[in-house]
């Protein structure tokens, strides 16, 4: 079992008392937090806090997510490193640096995308729609992916079957929602903000995931490493996204869990609700409790750990060159 | 595996045990924890219990395993234990 994260949604403040996390929100309620078993803390109000709360949260290792206006990710705060190696480091830009290892591991996040794209396919076709020819495509497209040479290539190919499985979204989808096209900054429509609104929770997911190795957040292998940018948390999210948000999407719409009601549109842009949020929130923790049987392991793991775990054979890759499992869809 | 501990200790030694139980579980009521922990902090929060302890306090843990043989309601003003939200 892993450790739950938190969400705050109140405004208010956060502080250290008697070894632990309180919250003293507007409202005037207080509350305590068991700092010792939370995962990973995410402030979605507008909190103050000062080093001593970061002191407190450094010390146990909890990495906090901070979120802005409307809930676009703004950045973390996360704890000191407590995965020091330097040699980790150095075989990680060793592999990027090298036009074969890069375009290796490359080649297995994209199939692995591909691959969990076409799950999802496979799963709603009969049920909404035919896709078995979409399906075929991907499946063309995920053996294309070994024979690309150039890292542009590869990425191509991924565009290619990410638009074709985004074509699919509008038959999967009950109406109203209609994705008709992958629009962000700002969201165009309710089914794109709540796509975006997903992959920010997933991209943090693996930024905490990779804060418990000694990997640098920022060289990635498929996306270009820039400034600013947590690469290696956008080619790891790449691989999780089928699974974690776009069936997230698909559920919630086609259940009614979620209805026009929670989007509010502004200006050019949509975007979802405060009570929106915290339906889709809950949702998107359950699932990361989810648990499946582990082929290698040999024992139940959760989703959350599914992260985690292909975090470490990555790693794993990189430092003794064991074939790296990026995860594909087995259940 | 979910855990409750409830106490019953001296007025002036309430602190200690809050104190400790509060690094770990959610404070549910006055003199009452819950959460879930893993077994390895279920037994580093028993010996620390264990080195505060005095002949005046009473401390009790329950533990349970499966956590579909727990259930739980609540009346009134009670918070949902277990909750992710603030």
């Amino acid at each position: 079992m892993t450790k739950a994260n938190h969400h705050i949604f109140a405004d208010g403040e956060l502080s250290r008392k008697e070894g632990t996390l309180r919250i003293d929100t507007l409202e005037g309620e207080t509350k305590y937090l068991p700092v010792e078993s939370i995962d990973a803390l995410y402030l979605h109000g507008q909190i103050s806090f000062n080093t001593r709360a970061l002191g407190l949260l450094n010390k146990h290792g909890v990495p906090v997510h901070i979120f802005g206006w409307k809930d676009y990710y703004r950045g973390s705060y996360l704890p000191k490193r407590s995965q020091l190696s330097g040699n980790t480091v150095v075989e990680q830009v060793r592999a990027y640096d090298n036009t074969e290892r890069r375009l290796r591991i490359g080649h297995r996040i994209i199939e692995a995308s591909i691959h969990n794209m076409r799950a999802n396919l496979q799963y709603y076709s009969g049920r909404r729609g035919d896709f078995d020819s979409v399906v075929e495509t991907l499946r063309e497209l995920k053996t294309a992916v070994s024979d690309t040479q150039r890292i542009d290539e590869l990425r191509a190919v991924e565009g290619d079957a990410r638009k074709r499985y985004y074509d699919c979204f509008d038959s999967i989808l009950e109406a109203p929602f209609r994705l008709a096209k992958r629009e962000y900054n700002p969201p165009s429509n309710e089914t794109n903000a709540l796509i975006s609104f997903l992959n920010g929770m997933v991209y943090t997911s693996c930024v905490s995931a990779i804060r418990k190795t000694a990997l640098d957040p920022t060289v990635g292998f498929v996306h270009e490493p820039g400034e600013r940018r947590f690469t290696l948390s956008l080619d790891i999210a790449d691989i999780f996204k089928p699974i974690l948000a776009d069936r997230l999407v698909f559920r919630l719409v086609n259940r009614k869990q979620i209805t026009t009601d929670d989007f509010e549109t502004e200006l050019a842009g949509c975007l979802l609700t405060e009570q929106g949020r915290l339906t889709v929130l809950e949702e998107f923790e359950r699932s990361l409790d989810q648990t499946v049987q582990h082929p290698r392991l040999k024992r139940k793991v959760s989703f959350k750990t599914l992260i985690q775990t292909d975090v470490y054979s990555l790693k794993k890759h990189l430092l003794t060159g064991e074939p790296y499992h990026a995860t594909e869809k087995w259940w | 595996m979910q855990v409750i501990v409830v106490y019953d200790v001296p007025a002036k030694r309430t602190r200690i045990y809050r104190k400790l139980l509060r690094r770990r579980l959610e404070h549910l009521q006055y003199s009452v924890f819950f959460g879930e922990l893993t077994a390895g902090q279920v037994t580093a929060m028993k010996n620390e219990i264990e080195s505060e302890l005095e002949p005046t306090d009473s401390i009790v843990v329950f533990e349970f395993d499966n956590p579909h043989a727990f259930d739980h309601t609540t009346f009134g003003d009670a918070d949902e234990p277990g909750s992710r939200f603030t």
